[in-house]
């Protein structure tokens, strides 16, 4: 077997073993009822009883995490990416530094990131774009003249992409743009001849040809699974997104996280344009891959406008400030400096990273490590699909008001066993083992349409129950759920009246002479 | 050839201190000694990049360029709540979905203007700069 096949291999086994504790995001068990972790566990379950995304079930992520704690194909995909995007890492490493020490080190100090600060959930999820956009930069570097076969494969693999992970595949298209602008730029030495632009469309054209091609499976699996008129809807759902989940962006910029990737991404933009306007021009593969790198931060940060992700991003950060530093090391070595003091600098500025600078965790720390009862978990996850009952029973045990408003409800006469829940408590739906509706909460019904299919479905399910939580002022973003969900109180108000109040809950009962 | 000497010189120096200043803030627990110390950290690892920025012969472009920026970030701080106060509220009718900027009548665009100047600034700064050395009749010889 050829030596570089064989090294990737042992690294992958290396890496897989290393990320075993991501097996334990297959099935989480989720410590509090917030409602973000309810709609989780409601999508869990909806997957379980075979309700489709896009057609049953609102789920903007993609196939691939909805169906990965059901079907061991989609679980060990899920489960696999993070060790490949550890290797994509890696190579990338050992290309930019053509250094073993430094290779090395960086890696520990990335892996040590994931592991402390990042989380492997949320390294699989943005390290995906991530790692696209330097495969981007790696080949745009490489491949003077791409031919038309590599850029076709490249949009039919963006194209793939979109319904496994739905945010990665869309931007993979943003991404090629700008790196196809990028590179005709610096190739031209900033002089853009008409041929060159004659190329650039044509390079755009083929791509965007992949990525129809791309997309053809999706769109059989729309049609084949009878989703194909529940897509538009969906898509106008997505872009109503933006405009109700925007928050206030800049009163929370002060935190370690935000001004930690801002501040890089600031500095390695100043760099390159440096470069571009006063330096030599001459585009190495670390000026390909900090222009992969702003391009994927510059994406996400556009998502970190409108909802803060602040914490996630920052291992992006510390990428693009591990190829300044790659630049940083090339000039003090030039000035005399030795290896050893600038390896020194090097560990200094990751301890000052990983320890004092105050970055915030986004999972434990210990979670991140493989125990034999993880494992254990995970492999029973599969064999006996028990996540969400597993789930279930630790809510109860935690929280004796939902029996205790099962028994209530169980006590009434002709009891369908169908509840709604206002504002959004997505729990009751699973412990009555009903067919939940479209939206799991008020939140993601926020647009008047969606209100009104929510209104629809409690008129088709012909549900007489609903439970209104009085303590839940606001799900999200501190907007009375009152006001967010306006349409749907209304209705709710004039053809439903308070029967009793059981704990945090009071009980609306169907006005039987309406 | 006496600058890289220097340089080496007192390399030495320099990563002693940052080390023992990096140790510290790893035993420290006070979190007002900690913050002071942090800031000598980042003193300490930014000094070789401002070093080399000051030995550099586009210093006089670079510092400029930080400083305009530094500028642009004191600006918008400062008159954050009167462009906030001046950028219309979302429309909201009886057909809007009523989210944070609905409800608190904060402009939805403002956050991504003021992101887009900040990051389009070196672009913007680095061509005036161009311009202006353009614009400058170059300087004859003496022969």
């Amino acid at each position: 077997m050829n030596k570089k096949i064989l090294k990737c291999l042992s690294l992958g086994v290396l890496f897989s073993l290393l990320s075993l504790g991501n097996l334990k995001s297959l099935c989480k068990i989720y410590p509090t009822l917030g409602s973000d972790n309810q709609a989780l566990l409601l999508w869990k379950y909806a997957a379980g009883i075979g309700l489709l995304p896009i057609k049953d079930i609102f789920y903007p992520y993609g196939l691939l995490s909805y169906y990965s704690g059901q079907n061991v194909i989609f679980g060990l995909i899920y489960f696999l990416i993070t060790p490949a995007l550890f290797l994509c890492i890696f190579l990338t490493f050992q290309k930019l530094f053509k250094d073993k020490l430094f290779t090395i080190a960086s890696f520990i100090v990335f892996f040590l990131f994931i592991t402390i600060i990042t989380g492997f959930e949320t390294f699989t999820r943005y390290g995906s774009i991530t790692a696209l956009s330097i495969l981007f930069a790696y080949i745009f570097y490489s491949n003077k003249n791409k031919s038309q076969k590599i850029i076709i494969a490249l949009g039919v693999l963006g194209g793939i992409i979109v319904p496994l992970i739905n945010d990665v595949g869309i931007y993979a298209l943003v991404i090629f743009v700008s790196f196809s602008v990028s590179n005709k730029l610096l190739r031209s030495k900033f002089r853009l001849q008409a041929s060159q632009l004659v190329s650039l469309l044509k390079e755009l054209v083929l791509f965007i040809l992949g990525y129809l091609l791309g997309l053809v499976p999706f769109f059989i699996y729309l049609a084949f699974t009878q989703s194909l008129s529940g897509f538009i809807p969906y898509l106008i759902s997505i872009s109503e997104l933006a405009q109700f989940a925007k928050t206030a962006f800049f009163h929370s910029i002060f935190t370690a996280d935000n001004l930690f990737t801002l501040t890089i991404l600031m500095i390695a933009i100043i760099r390159l344009c440096y470069k571009f306007f006063f330096g030599d021009k001459k585009a190495s593969f670390a000026t390909y891959l900090q222009i992969g790198l702003i391009i994927v931060l510059l994406l996400l940060e556009q998502k970190s406008i409108i909802r803060l992700i602040d914490m996630q991003l920052t291992f992006i950060g510390l990428l693009l400030l591990l190829t300044l530093l790659y630049e940083l090391k090339l000039s003090l070595q030039k000035y005399g400096v030795s290896k050893f003091i600038v390896f020194i600098y090097f560990i200094n500025i990751s301890i000052i990273i990983l320890f004092v600078i105050g970055l915030h965790p986004s999972d434990k720390f210990m979670n991140q490590y493989p125990t034999p009862g993880r494992i254990i978990s995970a492999v029973k996850i599969f064999r006996n699909k028990s996540c969400v009952e597993d789930n279930m029973k630790f809510i109860i045990s935690k929280n004796k008001q939902l029996p205790g408003i099962k028994k209530q409800l169980y006590s009434r006469k002709n009891f369908n066993k169908k509840v709604f829940t206002f504002p959004g408590e997505p729990i009751f739906y699973i412990m009555f083992g009903q067919k939940p509706p479209y939206y799991p909460t008020i939140y993601e019904a926020t647009p008047i349409k969606a209100q009104k299919e929510l209104i629809t479905y409690i008129q088709k399910e012909n549900i007489d129950v609903i439970l209104y939580n009085v303590k839940t002022r606001s799900i999200q973003d501190e907007v009375p759920d009152t006001v967010r969900g306006r349409l749907l109180y209304e209705y709710i108000r004039s053809n439903y009246s308070v029967e009793r109040k059981v704990g945090n809950y009071l009980i609306f009962i169907k006005n039987r002479n309406k | 050839m006496k600058l890289k000497k220097a340089i080496a010189k007192k390399a030495g120096i320099y990563i002693f201190l940052l080390s023992l200043l990096t140790a510290v803030n790893l035993i420290n627990s006070n979190i007002i000694i900690g913050k002071i110390l942090l800031v000598f950290v980042f003193f300490l690892v930014l000094l070789p990049l401002t070093y080399i920025i000051f030995i550099s012969r586009h210093k006089n472009i670079i510092v400029p360029t930080v400083l305009f920026i530094l500028f642009l970030l004191g600006a918008f701080a400062l008159s954050f709540r009167k462009l906030r106060d001046v950028m219309p509220d979302p429309a909201v009718n009886a057909e809007t979905s009523i989210g944070y900027a609905q409800y608190f009548g904060y402009p939805l665009y403002l956050d991504s203007i003021i992101f887009f100047i900040l990051i389009i600034s070196p672009v913007l700064f680095f061509t005036f700069i161009k311009l202006i050395q353009k614009s400058k009749p170059p300087v004859k010889k003496i022969k």
